[in-house]
C-alpha cells in the first residue's frame, strides 16, 4: 500500500516539479526588455572577450557588422556551471566546499539517469542487471561509482555550507530560515540515501522502483530506510520550483539577458520599447508628472 | 573573518546614533611614501547641529545634502509609508520596466555567500566594515520586499524611519562600479540594488543630493548645462580654447560650432571648458589636424555631455538623452561623439540604447576610437620622447568595466607615452577613482572627507604602486584619466594627500598627451608646474 502510494506520489512530484519550473522559465522570459546594463568581459565578443572589450571599441560600430563568438559564450558558461570558476578563482575554501556540493548533486543527477537507463534495460531491453551482459555490468557498476561518490561529494559540501553558515557570525546574520531550509532539504535525502544504501547496496531496488515508475509492473518490496530516502527525494523535489535552489535557471537570466546581453538597438526593439515608453508613471516626486506616460514625461521635460 | 562584534541587518532599524564611527587606524592602510604616522588629516565628526536635519546615524557622514528627516512621530510613519509605495512601484512593470529584470533576478538569487565583499574597494578601504559590505544594503531592502511586497516567509526586519534614513544614506556609499558583480557566480548585481534604492528615493520621495539632482540634471535640463553655463559662456570658452591653441601651436584655429551637416557633432563634459579647457582644445587642434567634419553644439545641452540620470533616476536620464539626441537631429549631424566622460559615455552609447527608437536611433559612439584611429593613422606628426615621464592609466568603470572600450586609450598611450605603465590591476578588472556615480561632483557638509580618505583610497593605493620606482619628486609623474569626473576626483585625491606637491603626481586627460607629443607644437602642451 505505502510502495504504491510512493509510485503515485513520484508522478505527482515530478509535475509540480515540471510546472513550478516551467512557471519560473515563463515568469523571467517574459518580463519587459530592460536598459542596457551589461559587464564586461562579454564572452561573446568575438576577438575581444580575453581582454574585456566589446564592439563599441571601434569607430563606427554600426557599420562594422557584430561578430558574436556563441563558443566563446559556451566556453564561459561551462567553466561557470562545471567548475564554479568565480569562486574559485576569489575564494577558494569557500569553493572547496561549493564545488563539493554541486558537484555530488551533479552526479546524483547523473545517478538517477542511469538508474532510469538501467530500469528501461529491465523492462524493455529484458535484460537483466546484473547479468553478464557488458551494458548491464557497465550500468551496475558505473552507478555505483557516481551515485556513492555524489553522495560522498554532496554530504560533505553540504554539511560544510552549512556548519560555515552556522560558525561565521556574518553569514549566520546573512541567512534566513529559508536559506537553512533549502540547504537542510538537499541534506535529507542525500543522508538518507546513504542509509537506504547500506540496504540497498547494488541499487537494484532503486533500479527495480524505476521499473515500476515506468512500466506497469509493481513496486517491489522496499524498506523503511529506503521508503525514507524517496520521500525525502520526493519533497525536495516538490520543493525546488519554489525556492532559489532554482538559481539554475536564475542564473541563465542574470548572465544571458543582462550582463551579456550587449545586442544593440538597430530597429529590432523599436516596438517594444514604444509600448513600454507608453506605460504611465506611477511615481509621486515633484518633478514627474505622475500619470502620464514616460515618453509624455519626457518629452515635456522637467 | 572576525569572531567579534559585527553590524547586524536588523541594526539598520536601531534607534541609536551613528552605527559606526570611522577612524583613520581603521582604514586600508597605504604604501610608501603614505605608510607613516601624520601622513594624512584625521577623519572627522559630523557637527552636533547635523542632526536635527541631516541623516548622520549612518557612519556620521552625509550624503544627501537635503534636510529630510521627519520631525515627528506623525511624519514617520509617512515617511515608511511612502517608502513602502514606492517599493512597490519599484517593483512594477509600470513604475520600473526599465530595471525590473536585473532587480528582481539580484533580490531573489542572492547566496549571501559574501564572495563579493572583497571585490568592493569601499568595503576593503574601511579596514572590511560591515555596513560597507556589497551586500548589506541589498539585504536590508530584500528583507523589506520580501515581507512587505512579495509577501515571502522569513525573517523580515523592522522597517521604521531609522531603516529608511540609514538606507537612503548607504544608497550614496557605492559608487556603483559594479566590480562585485564580476566575482559573483550568480550574476548578482548589488551595484544595481543601490542604484535602484536611489531611483526609489528620488522618483517617489523626491530626495537626493543637491549636486546631482536640483543643481544637477534639474539645472541642466532648465540652462542648458549641470555648470550653470549659458550658450553664451559657452561661446565665450571656445573663444578661449582658440586663444589657448595660438598659444601653443603657434596658429589660429577655428572651432567650428552648430555647423549643420557635419559628420559629427562632439560633446563633452561641460566642467572639462572650466576646470580642463586643455582636454576639449587638445580635441579641436587633433580633429583640425586629422581633417574631420565635426562640430561643437551651442544649443541648451548641446554642450554638456553628462548626464547625472544615470545614476539614480530613469525619468532625469531619459530627459537629458531625449535632449541630447534632439540637438543632434537638429543639426542633421551623422553621429554623436562623447568625449572623455565615462557617465555620460555609458549614459548615452549603452543605458539610452533601449530608450530611443525610429528616427532618435542617431549613432553614438565613444571619442576614443576615434582618436585611436587617427594617432594610428600617421595624420599627426608625433615624437613620442615628447612625453618622456612615467604614465600610468586609470580605467573609468563606465568606459571601460560598464562599456567594454579597454585598448583603443592603451593603443595610444603605446604610441605616445613611451614610460606608460599600467596600475594593477587594470583594465575591466581595474578599481573605480572613488568618485563614480556622483560622488566627484558631491561637495557639501564632510561627504568629500569620506569619499577621499575611503572611495578612494584603493585609487591612491594603486598610483603609489604604480610609480613605486620613480617617486623622487624632480620626476614629474602623469596619471591619464579619460574621464571628467574621474579628473575632479583624482584633482581632490591628490590635493587632500598633497600628492603633486610632495611627489610630483600630476593627472590629466588623453588628448592632451596625444597634442604633447605633436612635433610642430612651440611650447609643451602639458604643464607640469603646481596650479
Amino acid at each position: 500500500m505505502i510502495t504504491q502510494l510512493l509510485k503515485f506520489s513520484s508522478y505527482i512530484t515530478l509535475l509540480i516539479f515540471i510546472a513550478g519550473i516551467s512557471y519560473r522559465w515563463w515568469r523571467w522570459s517574459t518580463m519587459p526588455i530592460h536598459l542596457r546594463w551589461e559587464l564586461y568581459p562579454v564572452p561573446h565578443e568575438a576577438g575581444k572577450a580575453e581582454y574585456g572589450g566589446g564592439y563599441l571599441e571601434e569607430a563606427s560600430w554600426w557599420s562594422r557588422g557584430r561578430k558574436v563568438s556563441t563558443i566563446g559564450e559556451l566556453k564561459e558558461l561551462l567553466k561557470e556551471m562545471l567548475f564554479i570558476k568565480r569562486i574559485y578563482n576569489n575564494n577558494r575554501r569557500l569553493w572547496a566546499l561549493s564545488y563539493s556540493f554541486h558537484l555530488g548533486i551533479y552526479l546524483i543527477l547523473v545517478w538517477f539517469l542511469l538508474i532510469l537507463l538501467g530500469a528501461v534495460t529491465i523492462a524493455y531491453m529484458h535484460v537483466p542487471i546484473p547479468s553478464s551482459s557488458p551494458w548491464a555490468t557497465f550500468l551496475l557498476y558505473a552507478t555505483l561509482i557516481i551515485g556513492g561518490t555524489g553522495d560522498v561529494l554532496g554530504i560533505i559540501g553540504g554539511v560544510g555550507l552549512l556548519t560555515r553558515r552556522l560558525i561565521n557570525p556574518v553569514l549566520r546574520d546573512y541567512t534566513t530560515w529559508p536559506d537553512y531550509l533549502n540547504l537542510i532539504l538537499v541534506l535529507l535525502p542525500l543522508i538518507s540515501g546513504m542509509v537506504a544504501w547500506t540496504y540497498d547496496p547494488y541499487f537494484n531496488l532503486a533500479r527495480e522502483f524505476m521499473v515500476s515508475l515506468v512500466s506497469a509492473s509493481t513496486v517491489p518490496y522496499l524498506p523503511p530506510a529506503v521508503i525514507v530516502n524517496v520521500v525525502f527525494t520526493q519533497v525536495l523535489i516538490a520543493y525546488i520550483p519554489f525556492t532559489k535552489i532554482t538559481h539554475f535557471i536564475g542564473k541563465y537570466f542574470t548572465y544571458h539577458k543582462v550582463l551579456w546581453d550587449d545586442e544593440p538597438n538597430l530597429g529590432q526593439l523599436d516596438d517594444e520599447i514604444g509600448d513600454l515608453t507608453a506605460l504611465r508613471l506611477p511615481w509621486n516626486a515633484t518633478h514627474i508628472k505622475h500619470g502620464e506616460s514616460w515618453e509624455g514625461n519626457v518629452m515635456g521635460g522637467s | 573573518m572576525r569572531k567579534g562584534d559585527i553590524v547586524r541587518i536588523r541594526d539598520m532599524g536601531k534607534p541609536s546614533d551613528q552605527l559606526i564611527k570611522l577612524t583613520i587606524n581603521d582604514l586600508m592602510p597605504l604604501p610608501p611614501p603614505y605608510d607613516k604616522p601624520g601622513m594624512e588629516p584625521p577623519m572627522t565628526g559630523p557637527k552636533s547641529d547635523w542632526v536635527k536635519s541631516y541623516v548622520t546615524e549612518l557612519d556620521g557622514y552625509v550624503a544627501i545634502d537635503v534636510p529630510w528627516k521627519p520631525r515627528n512621530r506623525d511624519e514617520e510613519e509617512q515617511l515608511v509609508k511612502r517608502f513602502l509605495e514606492g517599493l512597490r512601484k519599484l517593483t512594477s512593470k509600470e513604475g520600473n520596466w526599465t530595471f525590473l529584470q536585473p532587480l528582481l533576478l539580484s533580490l531573489d538569487y542572492c547566496a549571501k555567500c559574501q564572495n563579493c565583499a572583497e571585490a568592493c574597494p569601499i568595503y576593503m578601504a574601511s579596514g572590511r566594515k560591515d555596513i560597507y559590505r556589497p551586500t548589506y544594503r541589498a539585504e536590508v531592502l530584500r528583507r523589506i520586499y520580501n515581507k512587505y511586497i512579495a509577501k515571502k516567509p522569513g525573517p523580515g526586519i523592522e522597517l521604521n524611519a531609522y531603516t529608511i534614513l540609514r538606507l537612503g544614506e548607504l544608497a550614496y556609499r557605492c559608487t556603483l562600479c559594479r566590480r562585485c558583480v564580476q566575482v559573483c557566480p550568480l550574476g548578482i548585481d548589488n551595484g544595481l540594488i543601490a542604484h535602484e534604492i536611489r531611483k526609489l528615493f528620488s522618483e517617489e520621495l523626491g530626495i537626493a543630493p543637491t549636486a546631482i539632482h536640483e543643481k544637477g540634471t534639474v539645472l541642466q535640463l532648465k540652462s542648458g548645462s549641470s555648470t550653470g553655463m549659458s550658450p553664451k559662456a559657452f561661446m565665450n570658452m571656445v573663444k578661449f580654447m582658440e586663444d589657448l591653441i595660438y598659444e601653443k601651436l603657434g596658429r589660429r584655429i577655428k572651432i567650428p560650432v552648430d555647423e549643420k551637416g557635419a559628420d559629427i557633432l562632439l560633446i563633452h563634459n561641460a566642467g572639462e571648458y572650466i576646470s580642463w579647457p586643455e582636454n576639449p582644445a587638445a580635441y579641436a587642434i587633433i580633429f583640425e589636424e586629422a581633417g574631420l567634419s565635426w562640430t561643437l553644439s551651442s544649443e541648451l545641452l548641446g554642450y554638456d555631455a553628462v548626464n547625472y540620470g544615470v545614476w539614480y533616476d530613469d525619468v532625469q536620464l531619459s530627459r537629458i538623452v531625449m535632449r541630447h539626441v534632439e540637438v543632434a537631429r537638429k543639426l542633421e549631424v551623422k553621429r554623436i561623439v562623447i568625449g572623455e566622460c565615462g557617465h555620460a559615455t555609458k549614459a548615452l552609447l549603452v543605458v539610452a540604447d533601449r530608450l530611443l527608437k525610429g528616427g532618435d536611433r542617431v549613432p553614438r559612439e565613444s571619442v576614443l576610437p576615434i582618436l585611436r584611429d587617427i594617432v594610428k593613422s600617421g595624420k599627426l606628426n608625433l615624437d613620442p620622447s615628447r612625453n618622456n615621464f612615467p604614465v600610468t592609466l586609470h580605467d573609468p568603470c563606465n568606459i571601460v568595466r560598464l562599456a567594454g572600450i579597454v585598448e583603443p586609450q592603451r593603443e595610444v598611450l603605446r604610441a605616445v607615452a613611451p614610460l606608460f605603465r599600467e596600475m594593477e590591476p587594470h583594465g575591466v578588472y581595474n578599481y573605480c577613482c572613488g568618485g563614480g556615480s556622483g560622488f566627484a561632483i558631491m561637495t557639501s557638509l564632510n561627504f568629500p572627507e569620506w569619499r577621499i580618505k575611503v572611495a578612494s583610497r584603493m585609487k591612491l593605493k594603486q598610483i603609489l604602486e604604480a610609480f613605486k620606482d620613480t617617486m623622487d619628486p624632480k620626476i614629474p609623474k602623469y596619471v591619464c584619466a579619460p574621464c571628467s569626473n574621474c579628473k575632479g576626483e583624482l584633482r581632490d585625491l591628490l590635493t587632500h594627500y598633497r600628492a603633486t606637491e610632495l611627489y610630483n603626481i600630476h593627472y590629466g586627460g588623453l588628448a592632451e598627451l596625444v597634442v604633447n607629443a605633436m612635433v610642430d607644437l612651440k611650447e609643451p602642451y602639458i604643464d607640469f608646474t603646481l596650479q
